[in-house]
């Protein structure tokens, strides 16, 4: 049986664990972050909205306000160290008639309570010249100069990277099931999961190709951990229960967003807000770093920790809310949809400190919207509870906060000519809608990528107009070569997702 | 990084690059480069693996690898063909005298061609799930047709054990049949409108013979299945296609290929600033299948979604043929430049056919205009001094009727959505009006 | 016997009925039969309706006494990540199909190959020969096996 020790155990994949993970990765201390699913960002911060929030939606005096803020102002930074793409593009919040112009001063005044700087009220007249496809008759608009963009996942895989580099132990599809604190240490057990839902498994057996999991399957391992950091998302609430805390329950609201074509690149410069609602932010227009435009999110809260089917009504709620900020917008430049489920906790708040059970167990949960934002911030704010629990952080003598990633997209045709004499796979494309070539994708999995979600999330190969059509079948091949899987072994998303029922022949 | 110039350069080696290269290697182009994306010529015909191709071509019922065969056999004929395989074209950017094309592949890795005249033949691609809306989860599972036919035919692998298609197109229709086949169960064809637009050959010998029932005005609300599909929840819809969900039922399977439609993939024509039409979603061409920007000319799939290949590989030749005739006459042009003046070479340039329609004085052309129930018509802009096959898509389905252009009209038992009409239109034809209005009427008796 | 079919000849779609006398009685050549073109022995004891022309009553005819199809496929050839499309030379009767297919998943050929060269004479016992659907002459890379 495996048995493993560590300064501090991460649970939980998402922006939160692996912000957490690179800052630790800055100190003397091992780390290692375990994640349930295959793959990192699997969860709810595949499906955020890639937002770096400004900070003026927040109550003051809050830590989400507090922390989105402080977050805001390490993104350009990050985005340099890391090479993860973001953009300060600014963001309006747009108040479509004369009466909603005091909610829009009150919403500054927070702003400015809260410490963002820039904020400005304006008229319909400059509205529109700074934003000439929005409709003419809106009144007036918050305009937030600190908003920023970003993917989400590429955030995750840059933060999770640079941890790795710098020491961190990532372990995969990896679940906790049990945590027993004792002698100053916990032992938490965790097993390898072979299929998510019995439905799923049921499902999967009746295609061959899914009959062995493609993980190695160690069933149990245990891991001593002298501290434990919660930032289990959806599961924050079960993960501290094996602790015997029972303060959090998470209570997932989902959001369903849509992406368009980027033919629309430039359709939007500013991330375009409504005024908020009492759950949500409300639906926007989001322009992505990759110049496609998203809209949603919508908030519906659900039961289950499971539901990310997209539905009719959301698309109609979504897409009928947004014609009336731009009524130009058209449904048939839609090329997918998704849904994420938001890990909204019983606290207004984040929930980020020491367990009342244990000193040495921190919450990092409730990470609802600005999560995102907030993560580099509040994985600071863990550090510190760390140290007050007792643990040494010394700085490493060597870190390394630089992480790099080819993309040949990004490159000039001189320097796409010269990588590609250097290494013939960079000039295979792979996905054309998105250009991709073969060696971004070998890249991508030998960075940690297993599958074929994995591939797109890190490359976005077979993400563009045609959704993967041609390039899937080339995925699959060049991750059975990479990873020594035959095909039919390939998963999209891991155990009980295979994509291939077998050989004809 | 190089740069070479070539007379003629094609982008996509399916079966529209191939006769158009052929046609124009005949006619004498000069020097040709033949690009294709992947290792073999062909396109999607080496995965269409049934019958059914060439019955007008060549008047025998091919196979498409078959189809694909004759017209490769005979570009071994000429060697002034270059094949460059396993290259993709990035960016084409019509400059002064030539048309930059900046291509990238393994062995040479980026190179730009200047080319007197380029050829579009990129095909289609389809039309995902994403595009459609269908609710629900993002399982494994889904996969366009072409995607689950390639994975079968050339690839050797089995999609999924259980299957529903959506679309009832030939594309879909031939999937049913193909999964069959090999042992996989097609619980069902579902199709949104009242009608196949499949042959009805195809509706006997894919479903009929295998009993694949087939729902006609239905459609997939909803995909379930979280990591693998587990089933689709399949509703009738009303006559403005809204699903009636009370009368939704579920139909149990690990599989869902989609038929739902082809998109001209003309990414790189918009590059190019080549004009697009709306209807077809390719490029205005002319009856030389010369498009708005000089020495560019397209054919096949990327001009219009066509249902026969045998159409394609006609108008192809059209396309080759006139590239060659341009690259010809761009070169004696420019013999001419060194001793005359500007004045002199546009008026050989006028009675040459190197112009585009868009250089062109305004009446030069006949333009195509659909009238009653017509979808499309290609080529858009006719040329008054010979005859040119029309390709026309009607929006309907409809009996005995009457379809006409100009002073020309055919009486047809039956058109469908789902079939060209192919008419010939010669000057006589045309008055000296401007445009050319084809229409469907209801046959008087 | 009644039969109802419909005609695949053309893209008309005629719903063709074909009625035939049980145990070879005779119900006149009436109807179709005379301008059918099926001979007068075939339709002597069958009546066509519903056909628009001669090709119709002749599809419907062999539709119903001796339904045949072309069946095309793949076939494993060795040392290659590819299929190799092959199909019937003629079509084989219609109730064959699957004894033609069991017959197809056995084969596997060995490069090099030529369209249109016969893989199997008499395939799965129908007369019939299994053709090469394309040229193969040396290994051809597929996007998902290792080569």
């Amino acid at each position: 049986m495996a048995h493993k020790e560590t300064d501090v155990l991460i649970i939980g994949g998402g922006v939160t664990g692996t912000a957490l993970a690179r800052e630790l990765s800055r100190y003397e201390v091992s780390v290692m972050l375990m994640e349930k699913e295959v793959d990192l960002a699997f969860g709810t911060s595949k499906a955020n909205s890639g937002i770096v929030h400004s900070g003026i939606h927040d109550r003051p005096g809050t830590l989400k306000a507090r922390l989105c803020v402080e977050g805001n102002r390490m993104y350009p930074q990050m985005a340099q160290e890391l090479d993860f793409l973001y953009q300060n593009n600014g963001a309006v919040v747009v108040a479509r008639q004369e009466d909603e112009i005091p909610a829009l001063k009150r919403l500054m005044e927070q702003g400015q309570q809260n410490g963002v700087t820039g904020v400005r009220l304006i008229g319909r007249g400059e509205l529109l010249a700074l934003e000439p496809h929005l409709a003419p008759d809106l009144a007036a608009a918050l305009v937030m100069p600190s908003g920023g963009i970003v993917i989400p996942f590429d955030l995750v895989y840059a933060l999770a990277e640079n941890a790795a580099a710098n020491g961190v132990e990532i372990v995969l599809g990896t679940q906790v099931t049990d945590i027993q604190e004792e002698d100053g240490a916990f032992t938490v057990q965790a097993t390898h999961i072979a299929g998510r839902t019995p439905r799923a498994a049921q499902a999967a057996q009746t295609i061959q190709a899914a009959q062995t999991a493609q993980t190695t399957v160690l069933p149990v391992e245990t891991v001593r951990a002298r501290y434990i950091v919660n930032a289990a998302g959806l599961h924050a609430g079960t993960v501290a229960s094996m602790i015997g805390d029972d303060s959090i329950s998470i209570h997932p609201r989902k959001g369903e967003e849509y992406l368009l074509d980027r033919r629309l690149a430039g359709f939007v410069r500013h991330t375009v807000f409504p005024l908020p609602t009492p759950v949500s932010k409300g639906i926007l227009i989001i322009p992505t770093v990759e110049g496609n435009i998203m809209l949603g999110p919508t908030a519906c809260a659900t039961d289950s920790f499971d539901d990310y089917g997209t539905t009719a009504v959301g698309w109609r709620e979504v897409f009928d809310y947004v014609r009336q900020l731009a009524p130009e917008l058209k449904a048939s430049d839609l090329i997918t949809a998704f849904a994420g489920l938001r890990a909204a906790s019983n606290h207004e708040d984040f929930i980020i400190g020491p367990s009342a059970v244990s000193q040495r167990f921190i919450h990092a949960a409730g990470m609802e919207s600005p999560g995102l934002t907030a993560a580099p911030a509040a994985a600071r704010l863990v550090c510190e509870h760390l140290q007050e629990a007792g643990l040494d952080l010394k700085p490493k003598k060597v870190f390394d906060p630089i992480r790099r990633v080819i993309r040949i997209r990004d490159l000039s045709a001189s320097e796409q000519a010269q990588l590609m004499q250097q290494d013939a796979a960079y000039s295979k494309i792979v996905c054309r809608c998105e250009y991709v070539s073969e060696g971004e994708i070998r890249d991508a999995i030998r960075r940690g990528a297993t599958t074929l979600d994995g591939v797109k999330l890190r490359t976005r190969s077979g993400m563009g107009r045609c959704q993967g059509g041609f390039c899937t079948p080339k995925i699959i091949g060049i991750l059975s070569r990479e990873l020594g899987l035959p095909p039919e072994k390939i998963t999209k998303r891991g155990p009980g997702s295979p994509l291939l029922a077998g050989r004809l022949r | 990084m190089h740069e070479v110039n070539v007379d003629l350069l094609i982008v996509g080696a399916g079966p529209a690059g191939l006769a158009a290269a052929i046609a124009a290697a005949e006619a004498g182009a000069g020097e040709i480069v033949l690009v294709d994306r992947l290792a073999e010529l062909g396109g999607i015909l080496q995965q269409c693996i049934h019958n059914g191709f060439g019955l007008r071509f060549f008047k025998e019922e091919l196979t498409g690898p078959e189809y694909a065969q004759r017209f490769m056999d005979k570009l071994a004929d000429f060697p002034q063909i270059r094949i460059k395989a396993e290259t993709m074209v990035i960016e084409i950017a019509p400059d002064q005298r030539v048309t930059r094309v900046t291509t990238v592949n393994a062995r040479d890795g980026l190179v730009i061609y200047n080319a007197a005249a380029i050829i579009l033949a990129m095909g289609c691609r389809e039309r995902p799930r994403g595009a459609i809306n269908t609710p629900g989860t993002r399982p494994a599972g889904i996969y366009t047709a072409g995607s689950a036919q390639r994975l079968m035919n050339v690839e050797g692998f089995l999609p999924g054990r259980r299957a529903v298609i959506l679309g009832s197109g030939d594309i879909g229709l031939i999937m049913a049949r193909r999964l069959t086949l090999e042992g996989i169960k097609v619980e069902a064809v579902v199709e949104l409108m009242p009608y196949s637009s499949g042959l009805t050959r195809n509706i006997v010998q894919c479903l009929d013979d295998f009993g694949i029932p087939l729902y006609v005005g239905h459609t997939v609300t909803e995909i379930v299945g979280r990591d693998r599909v587990e089933g689709v929840v399949v509703a009738p819809v009303d006559s403005t296609r809204v699903p009636d969900q009370k009368r939704a039922f579920r139909i149990d399977c690990d599989t869902l290929v989609l038929s739902v439609g082809l998109i001209p993939e003309n990414e790189l024509s918009l590059q190019a600033s080549v004009l697009l039409d709306q209807a077809t979603g390719g490029p205005v061409v002319d009856s030389d299948y010369q498009t708005s920007v000089p020495g560019i000319f397209a054919c096949g799939n990327v001009v219009h979604v066509h249902d026969l290949v045998d159409d394609v590989s006609e108008e192809s030749i059209v396309a080759g043929r006139s590239a060659a005739a341009f690259v010809n006459s761009r070169r004696d042009e420019r013999d001419l430049c060194d001793r005359r003046d500007r004045r002199d070479l546009c008026d050989r340039r006028d009675a040459s056919s190197a112009l585009s329609f868009s250089e062109h004085r305004p009446d030069a052309f006949i333009e195509t205009k659909a009238g009653r129930n017509i979808r499309s018509i290609v080529p858009q802009k006719l040329r008054r001094d010979r005859p040119t096959v029309l390709y026309i898509r009607v929006a309907n389905p409809e009996q005995d009727v009457v379809i006409s252009a100009g002073g020309l009209r055919r009486k047809l038992r039956q058109v469908t959505p789902g079939e060209t009409v192919r008419l010939t239109v010669a000057p006589e034809h045309c008055s000296e009006e401007l445009q050319l209005t084809v229409t469907v009427e209801k046959s008087e008796a | 016997m009644k039969h109802e079919i419909t005609c695949t000849a053309c893209p008309m779609g005629c719903r063709i009925t074909v009625e035939l006398e049980e145990a070879g009685g005779v119900r006149g050549g009436a109807g179709a039969g005379g301008e059918s073109g099926v001979s007068a022995a075939d339709v002597s004891n069958a009546r066509i309706t519903g056909n628009s022309c001669r090709r119709g009553a002749e599809y419907a005819w062999e539709e119903i006494t001796a339904p045949k199809r072309v069946v095309t496929s793949v076939v494993a050839v060795k040392g290659q990540d590819r299929m190799l499309p092959v199909r019937t030379a003629q079509p084989i009767p219609k109730e064959c199909i699957f004894a033609v297919m069991d017959a197809i998943q056995r084969i596997e050929v060995s490069l090099p190959v030529q369209t249109g060269q016969i893989l199997v004479s008499n395939i799965a016992g129908t007369g019939v020969s299994l053709t090469a659907s394309k040229n193969m002459m040396d290994i051809q890379g597929g996007f998902m096996r290792a080569r």
